[in-house]
């Protein structure tokens, strides 16, 4: 008798103790809303619901990429008058702090603040920017229209680069081509159409440029046949991209194209774009001012193809074509997160101080990017995957008189993906001197970078 | 009894689960609050807000205007009007702070890299429901109604600019460094401030030599600045947590208030008199009217009035002129006028000035969906200054389309303002010009 009763007890509170456990989870779940595919931390992805379906929210995203640096400087660079052949940094390349939100079905929301380069050259206290801030309205899927300053903006591929989830260790500089000439790191002032039809994706940008003026580069002296960007210009820039995706679609919910999907997706791109802007530059042609067309094309092909059964091994490539009209002689030198910023002009050469080279211009571009993605090391997902990669552009411009070509050689060593990763990345390019047969180049320098990328989403 | 408590605990567990579910106050998407509670009866909470005004406009400058030297009759352009972002917490009872990042004017002639600056850092502690007292960075001000303006949540395009007749000159973005009082006694609502004023060296359009006949502001006698506004509340009462006054309750809120305020700062300002260095103390009063009287609850359909007399003493034929957000960097002496480049018009100054607003809202469009609601308004300022010969007035005219009420909503305006020539019977207004911008505001709280 008592042991039944005994077992009759505690089935009882056993069973009211699983009733409380029960409401218990089905609160915890509630409470986190509804499950999201989890980032590569392995967890749930910064957002917050704001309605109960889950189709409203609002989530949260930073990163940082912290670059340690190895430099051998262009001819004749100086820190404070003293010569300096090589330099060695650490700096930050990028940092990001950004909130997205679907405030209802159809209106989306994108504000980002950030920084670049903050190197030992830079003021103290350096403040952080308004990058993005721009509000898009979904009418469909095959059309959403928005505005604001924003990245949306046409050409090729990575004119809008996911800079947190590339391949190579830094932009394709290349297809940016009006990068703080008319933008603020690669944002404008725009109102944008884009949408997807089919397979067919695409974005079309109307944008007021930031005016040249306040551009580093600006130089208001004309010279005789070499284009300038003119802050006299009136003219809109228009551009757009058009993207035919031959197996998986990509996301166009923001302006970012990814590098490398790692695997989570098969993709087969072709894409066209342009970019135009009426009397964006100018020139003396014989003395008197000559105002000049900006008129951007570009053909790219993106491969990012998984190639074993478990999709851990991926062979990621990139071709793009890009046929630049600036004007005469157009002709534009970066040093990205230049380490140098004074030189002695006697010993100079045409690149300038640090890193810097001639990476755009008038004329015709190749560039190439192939990775490959190894399976995880070892036999847990622990120790990561590790990725090597080349890149290579090829430009015959105008200006010059020699092709100019750069090769990087990198591995990412993926610890979470995208989320946790280093790059090590070394780049070779091209010294250009003026000789008597032109803009000529006899020299080459090497730069050496490991980054390590932290992104929280 | 044991069984009972257990029910009693599922049940306890149920309703937690079902207010975890529906409890959370919403916004005005209808989406819930972004609003973290730090205990269950709510009343310690930390609140996230952000907002973005985007502007795209067409604006006839004023005579001889450029655009890096070039000349520029018609601008046309896009830019963020504002952008914030604001942190707002009650962290246990009695106490609250705010912080705010933001940016003003980010437009096609911004600096690259426009940073992101502290507007707002302040806290404030409630002595009773009769006083709080708070100090930091703040836009509390007194003066009058919408010294303090809600930016995000007005019924014209922008603020009413004579109401901030130190903006940039002594404060930032109308913010100071300030301790004050605050509180509501029965029907009456109180603020009294004392602010260090921002030092007028670090204004943009600071002048360091006195001329004779008209007032400067200077910096040589650092005073500091009083001011107060107190309102007599006829109707609802209005929330005064934060500093800040809505330009229109959309219909939820029937609110009729009259209120006096005032600004002063000893020597504030100078000139020459008859070549002696003089100093002026600027002695600012205002009293205004607002009325936000819903007509029809169910159709949320309401009338929104504001009327306000402003009597600003700066001294000798003080002149403020403002350009929001001017689309264009410089004028040509030759042909210039006294307005000077874009869309800069004087709006402020020694002498009276009368500003009215009056707005409808309509109710809801659509039948079978919301379509939203529109609302026209019309304002205008009246100005009799010292410096000019005939009035200065200009009128706004506009309309809001509230898709979400003030979290999602577009406004047109056409602004009319007049254009002042130097001329030999003195300054007087000669022409007037057009100003349209179609702004789309979100806001997400």
């Amino acid at each position: 008798m008592r042991e039944i009763y005994f077992y009759r007890t505690l089935f009882e509170k056993l069973s009211n103790k699983f009733v409380i456990l029960l409401v218990l989870l089905l609160q915890i779940s509630i409470l986190n809303g509804q499950d999201l595919e989890p980032t590569e931390w392995g967890h749930q992805p910064l957002r917050w619901n704001l309605n109960d379906t889950g189709s409203r929210w609002l989530a949260f995203h930073t990163y940082a990429q912290f670059w340690m640096r190895g430099t051998e400087n262009n001819p004749g660079s100086i820190t404070s008058e003293e010569p300096q052949a090589s330099t060695f940094d650490i700096s930050i390349r990028r940092f990001r702090l950004g909130i997205q939100a679907q405030l209802s079905e159809k209106l989306f929301v994108y504000s980002q603040v950030g920084i670049n380069n903050l190197n030992y050259l830079s003021p103290r206290g350096t403040s952080t920017d308004l990058l993005d801030a721009y509000a898009e309205y979904k009418l469909s899927e095959e059309l959403g229209v928005g505005a604001g300053k924003t990245a949306w903006t046409g050409l090729s591929r990575y004119s809008a680069p996911n800079t947190s989830k590339l391949v190579s260790h830094d932009i394709v500089l290349l297809a940016l081509p009006t990068s703080d000439e008319t933008n603020d790191l690669i944002r404008k002032l725009s109102v944008y159409a884009k949408g997807k039809l089919g397979r067919l994706d695409y974005r079309i940008v109307y944008s007021k440029p930031f005016s040249p003026r306040n551009s580093p580069n600006f130089n208001p002296e004309l010279t005789e046949n070499i284009a300038k960007f003119t802050d006299k210009s009136i003219g809109n820039i228009y551009s757009g991209y058009f993207k035919w995706a031959f197996l998986d679609s990509e996301s166009n919910d923001i302006p970012f194209s990814d590098g490398s999907y790692l695997g989570r997706k098969k993709i087969f791109n072709i894409g066209i774009g342009a970019e135009f802007q009426n009397k964006a530059l100018a020139s003396l042609q014989n003395g008197e001012t000559q105002f000049h067309d900006m008129a951007l094309l570009a053909a790219d092909i993106f491969i990012d193809l998984p190639f074993n059964q478990n999709k851990t091994t991926v062979l990621t490539s990139y071709l793009g074509y890009f046929n630049y009209d600036f004007g005469p002689n157009y002709i534009r030198n970066t040093g990205v997160n230049n380490p140098i910023i004074s030189i002695n002009p006697d010993q100079a050469s045409f690149n300038g101080p640090g890193n810097a080279y001639p990476v755009v211009g008038t004329g015709n571009s190749f560039y190439a990017q192939i990775g490959y993605l190894f399976p995880y090391l070892g036999t847990t997902e622990k120790y990561g995957r590790l990725q090597s990669y080349i890149s290579y552009q090829y430009s015959n411009f105008e200006f010059l008189s020699d092709p100019m070509t750069t090769f990087d050689l990198g591995v990412n060593w993926y610890l979470k993906g995208h989320l946790s990763k280093f790059t090590l990345n070394m780049q070779s390019r091209p010294i250009y001197n003026e000789t008597s047969e032109g803009f000529t180049s006899e020299d080459r320098k090497w730069s050496a970078i490991l980054q390590y990328i932290i992104r929280l989403e | 009894m044991k069984e009972y408590s257990n029910h009693i605990l599922i049940l306890f567990l149920l309703l937690i689960l079902f207010s975890s579910m529906k409890g959370f106050s919403q916004n005005e998407f209808g989406n819930s609050k972004l609003r973290v509670y730090f205990n269950e009866n709510k009343e310690h909470w930390l609140q996230f807000s952000s907002f973005a005004q985007l502007w795209s406009r067409v604006t006839e400058n004023n005579p001889g205007t450029t655009v890096n030297d070039e000349r520029q009759d018609v601008t046309t352009d896009i830019s963020i009007r504002r952008f914030r972002l604001g942190l707002a917490s009650k962290p246990v009872d009695n106490l609250y702070v705010f912080f705010q990042l933001g940016v003003n004017n980010l437009n096609y002639l911004s600096p690259r890299g426009t940073s992101i600056d502290l507007l707002d850092a302040y806290v404030q502690y409630e002595l009773s429901p009769y006083i709080a007292i708070g100090g930091g960075k703040s836009f509390w001000n007194g003066l009058s109604r919408f010294t303090s303006p809600s930016s995000s949540k007005l019924m014209g395009y922008d603020l009413n600019f004579v109401a901030s007749p130190t903006l940039d000159s002594t404060d930032d973005l109308i913010r100071r460094l300030s301790i004050y009082a605050k509180g509501k006694i029965g029907p009456i609502d109180y603020r009294f401030i004392l602010a260090k004023p921002l030092s007028v060296q670090n204004s943009g359009a600071f002048n360091p030599e006195p001329i004779e006949g008209i007032a400067r502001f200077i910096d040589k006698r650092p005073n500091p600045q009083f001011s107060g506004y107190a309102k007599y509340e006829f109707w609802e009462k209005e929330n005064n947590l934060s500093p800040a006054n809505v330009g229109s309750y959309l219909g939820t809120k029937k609110v009729m208030n009259i209120g006096i305020g005032f600004t002063h700062q000893t020597d504030a300002l100078w000139s020459l008199n008859q070549g002696m260095e003089t100093y002026h103390n600027m002695s600012l009063f205002a009293i205004d009217a607002f009325m936000d009287f819903p007509i029809n609850k169910d159709k949320k359909t309401a009338l929104t009035t504001y009327l306000s007399f402003f009597d600003f003493d700066f001294g000798p034929n003080y002149i403020r002129l403002l350009g929001a957000n001017n689309p264009a960097n410089g004028v040509n002496a030759a042909e210039g006028s006294f307005n000077g480049r874009g869309n800069t018009f004087p709006i402020s100054g020694t002498g009276t000035s009368t500003f009215a607003q009056i707005g409808f809202l309509f109710e809801s469009m659509g039948e079978h969906k919301n379509h939203g609601q529109l609302q026209p308004y019309l304002a205008a300022q009246y100005s009799n200054f010292d410096r000019f010969e005939n009035p200065m007035f200009y009128y706004d005219l506009g309309v809001n389309w509230y898709l979400n009420g003030h979290a999602s909503k577009f406004t047109l305006n056409a602004e009319n303002r007049p254009i002042f020539q130097d001329t030999d019977s003195g300054i007087r207004s000669n022409d007037r010009k057009w100003m349209f911008v179609l702004q789309y505001q979100f806001r997400i709280d």
